[in-house]
């Protein structure tokens, strides 16, 4: 007895020591993005076999499918192996298989940064023809094809000399306020706001300003009852980017949340709550809570993007309509100023990413293919946007197909909303001029190493008493600023280090 | 040459015994100690499984949790949460106990219906159970709020979704409490009862100096539990309580600024000072235990 217990001791006494050992193995490693050119070793004449782990609802795995066996049936040499999982699992089960990574995966560009960093992405420009076909890509949202280049030697995000492009975009969201048409008129025939010059403005597709939108936003919640909300949470991004205001410079290494401009942004939401427009818990209200407000005509309207209009389409007895997000005055707190803000929403949403290390000679090109597929191939995004996934990645079929709908795919499946879709397109189509007043901004996230100093910005908002009038936004973020530079100084620290 | 044979067979029995065990062992060791080593290990370093790297940095991580402007907060605020939720455990119990007792007395009647009904939130969905509990509470179209005709803002405020939690879990924790206590109270002999009936005792005074001393056992199995339970706590705080700032516990910290982040580091040394918690207050139940009573 006592010999096994020794040699039991022993033995898990191994286990332990040799478990330490491989825990600390990996010290001092770091993985490095690289920009060598692609060489494409694809074989027509061979057989593939590709793994692609995307995400998404049932209904959007049976979309993802029926495009991935067009994909086969164009090219019956590739057999794609998907898989998907819900949203929330995702990133677990991607970092779980980070050694033995899928071929082709989804990347939220809230992650980007991190994984290219880390050297787990294929750089898809190549020589002579060999990487990403870049005149099919000049058809292509520019700010969404530039949003997935990277220079590992200057840490810079986007399009600069020496960078390499890490991924295909998805799609480029958008994510813009969207109203319920039925109570939004029920409520202009209630309160008499026919000819009401706000109202109409707020509902014309032009971008109105802040105190046009609080305004109108008043008159239309005239006697509703006292669950009924004008908007269920307001996007913070929503509020600064359109009020000429940044989180940071553009490295994201100094905080710039104490700037006028941002510190109004901040305040316009706050304003938003005591005004009744939104509840208490202002920028905390968001979520599918949100949507379930929109569609039980509990909210006059909320944020949506695209992909929400598979959902919409399901209900028979919901009519919505998209509206560009209002604008601030600016850093000069003045309307009709040059420093205006215009009306911002963020875009952006997730890239198709090649893996930097394949299973099989060839498999980088075949990957490529794939990814090329879903995001540029006329079929695919007609799809795409005929099932309410996306808007289309490409810029003619936008402009000359989805807002007309000028083949009828989405008339003849009786999906009239959102009439205003020209509202998807401007934004992700971004400021073209001086005079353009709708565009569109990467999310925050994007631009920094980790997540956790906007969750605490979010929460220090939340946790303030800004939303009852008990604190002013000038207190509450210069309380915070200190962290939030702690927290950008640590992270250029870890990026460059 | 008998006893030869008979050391053969107790080594035969012995290694038979062993290769009974031994999936266990090698899924704990594999599993469940590796795993913890590795962790234990992660915690010392600022391993980041995406960028691949890691650097011995001692006790940084464990130091961070409690100064770094990031988490400083984010970690107290989850402690003072876990903290309260733990109310839990005592108000399951003793709600558990009069329960029992209660249907443990002979002119209960519909025994068997009732531990059906009061079983079934534990054999139900967690998801489906937060849900449910979560359109109940509802602020605006909850059944709470519209059956009382109140605006209680019990999923918003950060004391309400707390309050609301513990009410949750204790409706859900009753069912499995309620068995565990009817099976020690049907232990006990009648023999108790009769002699103090004998000395006219009434039914407040045997349950307390006879029901629950003789309980004590099962009380103590599910204040440990409860406890070790009451420290884990984390499909509430996302399916529940919606991410509340309120509602957010120790795991919930861990899972979103450890793991969350990819700060595996962070998260390991975390995981490691809340086991190192749970450990302790378990020794200290089991040094402190005199008060359970522990009879043939």
């Amino acid at each position: 007895m006592k010999r096994t217990a020794k040699v039991l001791g022993i033995g898990l006494s191994l286990v332990i020591g040799a478990s330490g050992l491989v825990a600390f193995a990996g010290c001092g490693n770091r993985g490095s993005a690289s920009v060598e050119p692609f060489v494409n070793d694809y074989d027509p004449n061979q057989d593939y076999e590709i793994d692609f782990l995307g995400w998404g609802d049932a209904k959007e795995q049976a979309i993802y499918q029926r495009i991935i066996n067009d994909f086969m049936t164009e090219h019956p040499n590739i057999r794609v192996h998907y898989d998907a999982c819900s949203a929330g699992e995702y990133l677990t089960k991607l970092t779980g298989e980070i050694s033995d990574l899928p071929d082709v995966f989804y990347l939220p560009d809230t992650e980007f940064l991190q994984w290219v960093d880390g050297g787990h992405l294929l750089n898809l420009l190549g020589e002579n023809g060999d990487g990403v076909d870049q005149e099919a890509l000049k058809n292509v949202w520019d700010n969404a094809v530039n949003e997935y280049y990277y220079n590992p030697a200057t840490y810079k995000l986007g399009k600069s000399e020496g960078a390499g492009m890490f991924a295909l975009p998805k799609d480029q969201g958008p994510f813009t306020l969207a109203y319920n048409i039925d109570l939004m008129n029920s409520q202009i025939q209630k309160n008499n706001l026919q000819d009401d010059a706000e109202v109409n403005a707020l509902l014309s597709g032009v971008p109105v300003t802040w105190t046009a939108f609080r305004s109108a936003m008043k008159k239309l919640l005239a006697g509703t009852p006292s669950d009924v909300y004008g908007i269920p949470y307001y996007e913070l991004e929503h509020a600064v980017f359109s009020n000429n205001a940044e989180f940071f410079d553009e490295g994201a290494e100094t905080s710039k949340i104490t700037t006028p401009a941002f510190v109004d942004a901040v305040q316009f939401i706050g304003d938003l709550c005591t005004d009744g427009i939104t509840p208490k818990d202002g920028l905390a209200g968001n979520g599918d809570g949100a949507d379930m407000m929109l569609y039980n005509g509990k909210a006059l309207m909320t944020f949506v993007g695209p992909w929400d209009f598979a959902t919409i389409w399901g209900m028979p007895n919901l009519n919505v309509d998209i509206l560009p997000v209002p604008y601030g005055p600016g850093p000069d707190r003045e309307y009709g100023t040059a420093d205006d803000g215009k009306s911002t929403a963020f875009i952006g949403s997730m890239g198709y990413c090649v893996a930097s290390k394949t299973k099989q000679r060839g498999t980088s090109g075949a990957s490529l293919m794939l990814a090329e597929y879903l995001c540029m191939n006329e079929s695919a995004q007609r799809k795409f946007y005929s099932f309410g996934q996306c808007v289309p990645n490409l810029k003619d079929m936008a402009y000359n197909e989805y807002i007309p709908d000028s083949l009828g795919i989405l008339a003849d499946e009786g999906h009239t909303d959102p009439a205003h879709r020209n509202i998807f397109i401007d934004i992700v189509d971004g400021f073209k001029d001086e005079n353009d007043r709708i565009g569109g901004k990467t999310r925050v996230l994007y631009h920094t190493y980790l997540t956790a100093w906007r969750t605490n910005l979010e929460d220090t908002i939340n946790q303030s008493g800004l939303y009852t009038g008990a604190t002013t936004a000038q207190a509450v973020l210069e309380a915070f600023e200190p962290s939030l530079q702690a927290s950008l100084d640590e992270m250029s620290e870890y990026l460059k280090g | 040459m008998k006893k030869q044979q008979g050391s053969k067979l107790i080594k035969r029995e012995k290694l038979t015994a062993l290769a009974f065990v031994s999936p266990l062992i090698i899924g704990f060791v594999v599993f469940t100690l590796v795993c913890m080593v590795i962790s234990f290990a992660y915690s010392f370093t600022n391993f980041n499984p995406i960028s691949g790297r890691m650097k011995f940095e001692w006790f940084a991580r464990y130091a961070e949790l409690f100064t770094h402007p990031t988490y400083k907060k984010a970690f107290l605020d989850s402690i003072a949460n876990t903290l309260f939720l733990l109310l839990t455990t005592p108000l399951c119990i003793t709600v558990s106990i009069l329960i029992a007792a209660l249907m443990n007395s002979k002119k209960f009647r519909g025994k068997t219906v009732f531990r059906v009904i009061l079983y079934l939130p534990a054999v139900t969905s967690v998801v489906a159970v937060n849900y449910i509990w979560r359109y109940m509470f509802e602020e605006n179209y909850g059944l709470i709020n519209a059956f009382f005709h109140t605006h209680i803002p019990w999923l918003t405020d950060n004391m309400l979704v707390k309050v609301a939690m513990i009410i949750k879990n204790v409706w859900s924790g009753i069912g499995v409490q309620v068995i565990l206590f009817m099976a020690g109270m049907q232990n006990i002999s009648d023999e108790f009862y009769e002699a103090a009936e004998l000395d006219g005792a009434g039914p407040v005074y045997k349950f307390f100096r006879i029901t629950l001393p003789l309980v004590t056992p099962v009380l103590f199995y599910s204040i440990i539990t409860g406890l070790i339970g009451g420290f884990q706590i984390f499909a509430d705080v996302e399916l529940f309580a919606g991410g509340q700032y309120g509602s957010r516990t120790i795991v919930h910290f861990i899972r979103n600024y450890g793991i969350g982040q990819n700060l595996y580091g962070l998260a390991s040394a975390a995981s490691f000072l809340l086991a190192a918690v749970i450990m302790i207050i378990t020794a200290l139940q089991f040094k402190f235990n005199k008060w359970v009573e522990y009879t043939d």
